[in-house]
């Protein structure tokens, strides 16, 4: 038998107080001198047979009722064979799929060892005895364990999915905008948001191919600035104040989302705004000029002062427009969107094919992709084309207010995709296609140092399912033991938690009985 | 030599039997025991305080005289006093037990001696402590007196084996006055008891209880320990203190009640009662009832 809770059993010697008591207080009973007790002989003798049975049945009803109390509470579980010395729980991003089911399974576990610790362990540890493990199998993963010589037990979900993924996440003003890949249709998939302790569940139907949604946002911690890009045609007249050069005395964070932008020319761009410290600019344009082509550019600031008309011309955007009627700070990362240009020696030439956007905050950049090249954007950032020219590889990302994307932030450059994996903190290249592998179920952005965690849900049967490849595991794990996770309740010792309880409030029960009955 | 304070103290223990014993013969005849003895010795003429039913008729009709009857051992009557000084009667409130039992035995005697009977005490416990024969003398007075005075309670309470041993030792048919608790086995005390009364002694009994014994009070939870014997009652709740109550009561009542059944005069001392005025009434009854 082994105890969750061993400190208790220490207290079990507690258990013989009622019989402590009782022994104190006969002592300390006042002894009166009698002439004669021995006319009670007889009939005394039945009684006080049955008071002393009486007081020994008492006595031990509340000595074993403390007695199975505290194995209770000690938490007895009778040992299997094979038992969970230490506990090691997979926490690496690609287990957001799979957190119920682990989670789930790591509660059982745990409830019978303190002894969790998270895959950092692996690296860390010389802990001997049977290590059981709790990942949804990935390779990575793995490769720790393998430069390990413990005892594992590795348990991983039966199947993997791959065919659906989020890979596309905005903020804007009061909602958040999801891009979802799905090779099928599914008609009940539903999308958590959790803030903090709050949980918003969206349900919605995923078509195949791509999809975009937009969820509200319930959390106010940003001030938004809706700006639509209309097309030219679109103006009315008188409606709109035009300004040839804008000035912009007041600088901000904007976010932005190209939603729908090919169908109605319209989006909308959420900014922060953060009064005069901000640094950071986002803009993503409709139509930017081509070499020597002048292009203009409607700005409707729906809710911030008035409209306005940008006038763009391809020297004007990058020498001047951005840097002086902007107002921007030259040495701020600020905003950069564009595939349809390579920017050579500080020009940007056009390239149809590529980055869908690219977005750079305040030390942030996030990339995104489409297939589709009929449209173009630009951005523009002095400090980016620095960055770039160091190569996209070395690039840091730390993102501390934006969205974070994991898996599904790419970029296409010098003919290849490349992608930012969060989990290797690497970007790695030589894609020639965009696999949905390479997709997350679900991702997290973190504002104000806090995670906020996106999860796509699906139920199962909607989805190929395709196997963990076993044998590609079991080669690198030669001397581990690898189960499924459902597997794992195998190993869980059994409780007697309950049994003890049960014991516990019997004896509880027969003590009062025996008060009342005797 | 006999201590001052033991002399007063004998004094204060004589001043108080007579007292009791004078102010029976106040008003009665002072012999309560005579009459017992069978054996005709003489005639006498009748004498205001006589009795009429041991007026000789047919003399007094033959001389015109009213004469009475004389018995051999009318003044002569042997008054043996059996004085329990065990543990038990070491107990009592405001008196101890043995206090009462004391006087009790030491105006028997006085008052035996009074009468011209001859008074002998014997103290037991789990043994025979003191045994003075009966004498008629004044001196036999004075060390009843001085042995009453020191006896100390001590010892158990061993009824059958004392009360056989004396009945075999006394040969001669008297009076046996019993003073004890009589907190025994109450089997053995009747058995005791019953061996007195086959030789035709008189036997009288006096129950000497406390009052704490009587109205047991419950005071929370106690030990009583049994002052005797080696026993021990723990009393917990008020209802067990009230079965100890009726239990003890039941006893003391069996045992009068058996006591009585074979024709023994019992009387029961309560210590805290007036000890002059039981006795009284004990003499009053006794003189009424007789044997």
């Amino acid at each position: 038998m082994v105890f969750k809770n061993p400190i208790f059993l220490y207290l079990i010697p507690l258990s013989l107080i009622p019989l402590l008591l009782h022994l104190i207080f006969i002592k300390f009973l006042k002894a009166f001198p009698f002439p004669y007790l021995g006319f009670l002989e007889r009939k005394e003798d039945i009684r006080r047979k049955r008071r002393r049975i009486k007081e020994i049945l008492v006595l031990l009803s509340r000595i074993l009722f403390l007695f199975f109390l505290l194995l209770f509470l000690s938490s007895p579980f009778l040992k299997r064979k094979i038992f969970p010395d230490i506990l090691v729980k997979d926490v690496s991003e690609s287990t957001l799929l799979y957190r119920d089911l682990i989670e789930e399974k790591f509660n059982k576990v745990s409830k019978i060892t303190d002894k969790v610790f998270y895959e950092n362990f692996l690296e860390t540890s010389n802990k001997k005895g049977n290590i059981f493990v709790i990942t949804d199998g990935d390779k990575n993963f793995f490769k720790k364990i393998k430069e390990s010589n413990e005892n594992f037990f590795i348990f991983i979900p039966d199947k993997k999915r791959d065919d659906i993924g989020i890979y596309d996440l905005k903020i804007t003003d009061k909602e958040i905008v999801v891009k979802i890949y799905s090779t099928k249709e599914v008609s009940d998939a539903s999308l958590n948001m959790i803030f903090d302790e709050n949980s918003f569940s969206f349900f919605f139907k995923i078509y195949e191919g791509l999809n975009e949604y937009s969820f509200p946002l319930k959390v106010k911690d940003f001030e938004f600035l809706k700006i639509q890009v209309l097309p030219l045609d679109f103006l009315p007249e008188n409606n709109f104040y035009f300004f040839s050069k804008p000035k912009f005395k007041k600088l901000y964070k904007i976010f932005g989302n190209p939603s729908k932008y090919l169908e109605n020319l319209l989006f909308t761009l959420g900014y922060k705004k953060i009064d005069e410290i901000s640094d950071s600019v986002l803009f993503i344009f409709y139509g930017i000029p081509y070499e020597g082509e002048t292009r203009e550019i409607l700005l409707n600031f729906i809710n911030y002062e008035k409209p306005c008309i940008l006038f763009i011309d391809r020297e004007d955007f990058f020498k001047t427009f951005l840097k002086k009627d902007l107002n921007l700070k030259i040495d701020d990362e600020i905003v950069y969107f564009s595939k349809v240009f390579d920017i050579k020696e500080g020009k940007a030439i056009l390239n149809y094919k590529g980055i869908n956007y690219v977005s750079i905050l305040k030390n942030t950049i996030l990339f995104g992709f489409l297939p589709e090249p009929s449209y173009s954007e630009i951005v523009y950032s002095p400090s980016f084309l620095k960055i770039f020219k160091i190569g996209i590889n070395n690039l840091k990302f730390n993102l501390p207010y934006s969205l974070n994307f994991k898996k599904d932030t790419f970029i296409y450059i010098d003919g290849e995709y490349r992608i930012y994996d969060s989990e290797k903190n690497l970007v790695l290249k030589g894609f020639n296609e965009i696999s949905l592998k390479n997709l997350n179920y679900g991702t997290y952005f973190v504002k104000n140092n806090k995670k906020f965690y996106l999860n796509l849900n699906f139920s199962k049967d909607e989805f190929l399912i395709e196997k963990i490849e076993e044998k590609e595991i079991k080669d690198l794990l030669k001397n581990s033991k690898i189960y499924s996770l459902d597997e794992i309740e195998k190993f869980l010792p059994i409780s007697l938690n309950n049994f003890f309880l049960f014991l516990s409030f019997l004896f509880l029960l027969m003590e009062i009985l025996f008060i009342i009955l005797l | 030599m006999i201590e001052e304070s033991l002399i007063s103290k004998l004094k204060r223990f004589e001043f108080k039997a007579k007292k009791i014993v004078e102010g029976f013969l106040l008003g009665l005849h002072p012999s309560p025991f005579h009459g017992y003895s069978s054996e005709f010795k003489e005639h006498r003429e009748y004498h205001p305080l006589d009795e009429i039913k041991y007026i000789d008729w047919k003399l007094t009709a033959r001389r015109e005289k009213i004469f009475v009857k004389k018995f051999e051992e009318e003044t002569n009557t042997k008054v043996y006093i059996l004085l329990d000084a065990s543990n038990s009667m070491d107990y009592g409130n405001p008196l101890k037990k043995i206090e009462i039992a004391k006087d009790i035995c030491g105006v028997f005697s006085y008052l035996s001696f009074l009468q011209r009977d001859a008074p002998g005490l014997y103290v037991f416990s789990d043994d025979l402590k003191e045994a003075l024969p009966p004498r008629a003398t004044k001196k036999q007075i004075n060390i009843i007196f001085k042995t009453l005075l020191n006896i100390k309670p001590e010892g158990k309470t061993e009824p059958l084996k004392i009360f056989k041993g004396l009945s075999e030792i006394i040969k001669r048919r008297g009076v046996v006055i019993i003073v004890s608790d009589f907190l025994k086995r109450k089997e053995e005390f009747l058995k005791g008891i019953r061996y007195f009364k086959a030789k035709k002694h008189l036997v009288i009994v006096f129950q000497i209880l406390s009052r704490d014994e009587i109205d047991f009070k419950w005071k929370g939870g106690i030990t009583l320990k049994d002052m005797e014997y080696n026993m021990e009652h723990r009393i917990y709740e008020r209802e067990e203190a009230n079965y100890f109550k009726n239990e003890f009561l039941n006893y003391i009542k069996n045992f009068e009640n058996e006591v009585l059944k074979s024709k023994i005069f019992f009387t029961r001392f309560i210590t805290d009662e007036d000890i002059e005025k039981n006795f009284l009434n004990f003499l009053f009854r006794y003189k009424k009832h007789g044997f």
